[in-house]
């Protein structure tokens, strides 16, 4: 330690010990993070999770009848220990609902169409969602009747239980152990490790998929049907919905093995047994559809979710002081720009990091976070080719304007309105050969992309062109690292749910800050003096 | 046998601690921070500031010819330098060399670099005209001009130098020289005396003057690359002067922790080139000893001295 590096802080007639302020700040922080976050969890009853709260599902319905009396059937979700509906709407112009008799059937909507012609349903679910709903009426399926069991056991045309490969499968475990948990893990384990899951493409039915050993999603969950129902154990296709983010959604399939006259939920393709995913809404039983016809035909359903805002901003009087840190009560549309932003300082500790502790350079400090920012904002694989070619055209124009010998702020200026051109030409290239879904992928950050160039090619000249090379590969990496923290789902999640784990990001670059150790560069830059001491002695 | 191979890749932090090495982040926290103050960073980003505390504290520096601030002053400039033959254009805010134009002679009216490229008087115009927009200054700003004699270099380095000027930095820890080491441009360098660039980094016995090894491309060497001279031949002239006007001007900018660029004028002896608020850490290669040894040599003797050096009290 040099000597006129104080290790105290004098404030006035009090001298303290820096590192002890040091820790003094870094534990306040850790603590005012805990604290927060402590907070929140007292008032809220539970953390944050983004799939919690408050959810709308749209079923938006055409269906096209040929004539009078054809039926459209709908499955909707029910109350469940997980969700509780609170507000459905149904508008079904021209159509008659029909309410079903059996309970198998007793969350299918029946609708009859008064006359021929197109119809159109919106069926929409206001519910509360949350691994513990603690709703208070009791939801439960009526025991299975004998005579219905053999609905269950049956063989049909995609879902073939008497086909030889799984008598053949069944008979060979059969010897194996005999009783209905062991065939039925036995059944499930089979269908998760040795049944290759493929794309659509390849067979959506159970014999040709346990003969082939491969399938679609859909396939390998009717082999396990076909499976248990050859084993006489009854067995069943079900629907729903996975809930967890806005838009758009497809329904999710699983199986369902009667077991002690009660319904097990198993997930070969997604690998869960024995409890069905709390963020899974349960709407359909043996069935493969959740809109399908009898009569009718064209049928088009799209499924929309949409989450709404949280309980407590329902009520003004309900508030509490916590709730300023709940972003998600906030509108969802500037949910994504805020997680953004919330993930810019992870980005900032990465790069921090390498910085401090590899002893990595990058082009400008906060360059490989933004780069990688914009690559989680749009699709990467467009954005590394149209980055790659930007710098490329960049560096060649950037040589070609050098003899016109441009002042700085016209010469950055130039690079960037020909930054700005080529960004926006390729957004329009993209498009009209339609070879990226979104133009987005290419809406780089500019200006960083004007600095960058500028910087290499000075680099270049000033360093050489090995050094450039280092600097942008260096570059690059961290911007991967960044991308790779920053695209990672669930942390985006956290910390728009939690923005007050930033205190410990605080506290993180603090220590950074004050790290004085060798950069791992170094020890390789100053190998030659530790060797040379070595040799001497 | 294992771990003299894996030592030929890296170093253990244990031992670089052992050797005193400084490191970067060490640099930067407990030299940088606490000893330079950021106010006084001017006195060495600003070569005419460092002129001009030069010039108070008798510390040789290039004469200057002319100082340019505006474009107008731009119309001056040919007539101002009728009566020279050798000068250098340099920016006053410029780094790593970059915008320097060095003017070795003349050709009817072109101006002749030691390369043999040939200036007309409006390309130099023009090039004025770019440092003092900024196309060479550190962040962009507007800049000066500065218009100095060409240093010739003393003969002793004709062996150590190809096709440049060598210089010599001299670290300087609370107002006393901790390390010193020359820098000799080469071919790969392409006579620039940048050791990122190729030049050698030969280290310099503080006591005697005295080359005694040196670093080319992170590799130690004995002799000049290009003309085999042996380093150890290579003496300082006038080396208490050198390490005199490095002391002295490091207290006068009022840093702490310093290196000071110098050349040694074949008429004038040393003179100050720059000095370096950041000065990087290869010094220690060429000396094949860390920094810190040093600097915790020249802590005790300062403490046994009761000396203290307040760097910010010695400017007025």
């Amino acid at each position: 330690m040099t000597e006129p590096y104080r290790r105290r802080i004098d404030l006035g007639s009090i001298s303290i010990s820096r590192n002890f302020v040091l820790l003094i700040v870094v534990t306040s922080l850790l603590l005012a993070g805990t604290a927060a976050m402590l907070t929140r969890f007292a008032y809220d009853g539970t953390w944050q999770d983004s799939r919690t709260g408050l959810w709308r599902l749209d079923y938006r319905v055409s269906f096209d009848a040929q004539r009078e009396g054809d039926r459209l059937q709908i499955w909707l979700p029910r109350d469940n220990p997980h969700l509780r509906i609170y507000r459905q709407m149904l508008n079904n112009p021209d159509m008659i609902p029909e309410t079903s008799r059996s309970a198998i059937y007793q969350s299918r909507l029946n609708l009859i169409a008064e006359e021929a012609g197109e119809h159109s349903v919106l069926a929409t679910f206001e519910f509360e969602l949350g691994p513990d709903v603690r709703q208070t009426a009791r939801v439960s399926e009526p025991p299975v009747a004998p005579a219905d069991m053999s609905r269950w056991l049956r063989s049909t045309r995609t879902i073939q239980a008497t086909s030889d490969i799984a008598k053949s499968l069944v008979s060979e475990w059969k010897q194996e152990s005999a009783l209905t948990p062991d065939l039925v893990q036995r059944i499930f384990q089979f269908c998760e490790q040795e049944l290759e899951k493929g794309d659509e493409a390849w067979q959506e039915d159970a014999e040709s998929t346990l003969r082939d050993q491969m399938g679609t999603d859909m396939g390998c969950l009717k082999a396990m049907v076909a499976l248990c129902r050859t084993a006489l154990i009854g067995a069943r296709l079900s629907s729903g919905f996975e809930i967890v983010e806005d838009g758009e959604i497809e329904p999710v399939y699983w199986v369902e093995v009667l077991q002690d006259g009660i319904w097990v939920p198993f997930n070969p393709v997604h690998g869960f047994a024995g409890k069905l995913p709390w963020n899974w809404v349960k709407v359909g039983s043996d069935s493969e559809l959740v809109v399908s016809t009898v009569g009718g035909e064209a049928v088009e359903a799209e499924f929309l979710l949409t989450r709404l805002p949280t309980q407590h901003s329902l009520s003004a009087g309900n508030r509490h002081w916590s709730s300023i840190f709940d972003l998600t009560r906030l509108p969802r549309k500037v949910h994504d720009v805020l997680s953004l932003m919330l993930l810019l300082p992870l980005g900032a500790i990465i790069t921090a990091f390498f910085h401090t502790v590899i002893g990595w350079r990058t082009v400008g400090i906060f360059t490989p976070a933004l780069i990688a920012l914009s690559f989680i904002l749009a699709d990467w694989r467009t954005g590394v080719v149209v980055f790659a070619l930007a710098i490329s055209l960049g560096m060649v124009t950037r040589s070609l304007v050098e003899p016109l010998r441009l002042l700085m702020v016209a010469r950055l200026s130039f690079m960037l309105t020909l930054v700005v051109i080529f960004l926006v030409l390729t957004v329009s290239c993209l498009d009209y050969f339609r070879w990226t879904p979104s133009a987005d992928a290419v809406l780089l950050p500019i200006v960083i992309l004007t600095l960058t160039i500028e910087k290499i090619y000075s680099s270049t000249i000033e360093e050489g062109a090995k050094n450039t090379a280092y600097l942008l590969l260096a570059t690059i990496v961290v911007s991967f690292c960044c991308y790779l923290l920053l695209g990672w789902k669930s942390i985006g999640l956290l910390v728009l749910h939690l923005p007050e784990v930033h205190c410990f990001t605080l506290a993180v670059l603090i220590l950074l800050g004050r790290y004085t150790g060798y950069r791992l560069t170094e020890l390789f830059r100053f190998r030659d003096l530790a060797f040379a001491q070595v040799s001497t002695t | 046998m294992l771990n003299r191979f894996l030592r030929r890749f890296w170093a253990w932090p244990s031992e670089l601690q052992r050797l005193g090495v400084l490191g970067m982040n060490r640099r930067n926290a407990e030299l940088v921070l606490p000893l330079n103050p950021r106010a006084n960073f001017p006195n060495v980003d600003d070569k005419l500031r460092t002129k001009s505390l030069c010039t108070k504290y008798q510390i040789g520096v290039p004469a200057t010819i002319a100082v340019l601030n505006h474009l107008s002053e731009l119309k001056k400039l040919p007539a101002t330098l009728s009566a020279c033959s050798e000068f250098v254009v340099k920016p006053a805010r410029g780094s790593g060399g970059r915008g320097i134009i060095v003017v070795a002679g003349r050709h009817g009216d072109r101006l002749v670099t030691p390369s043999g490229r040939e200036y007309t008087e409006a390309d130099l115009r023009h090039h004025c005209a770019e440092i003092m927009s900024g196309l060479y200054s550190l962040g962009g700003h507007t800049d000066s001009v500065i218009v100095e004699q060409r240093i010739v270099c003393h003969p002793i380095f004709n062996r150590f130098a190809v096709g440049g000027t060598p210089d010599i930095r001299v670290i300087v820890y609370r107002g006393e020289p901790a390390m010193a080491m020359a820098r000799l441009p080469t071919k790969t360098s392409q006579g620039k005396a940048n050791l990122h660039q190729g030049a050698v980094a030969a280290a310099i016995d503080l006591h005697s003057g005295t080359a005694y090894g040196g670093v080319w491309r992170n590799r130690v060497v004995t002799g000049h690359p290009d003309t085999e001279a042996s380093l150890a031949d290579l003496e300082i002239p006038h080396w208490p002067q050198v390490l005199e006007y490095a002391c002295r001007l490091a207290s006068g900018l009022g840093l702490g922790y310093v290196g000071i660029d110098l050349v040694i004028d074949q008429a004038n002896g040393p003179l100050v080139l720059e000095a370096n608020a950041r000065p990087g850490l290869a010094i220690q290669l060429a000396n094949r000893q860390g920094l810190l040894i040093a600097i915790q040599r020249i802590d005790a003797a300062l403490s046994r001295n009761k000396i203290r050096i307040l760097p910010n009290s010695q400017i007025a």
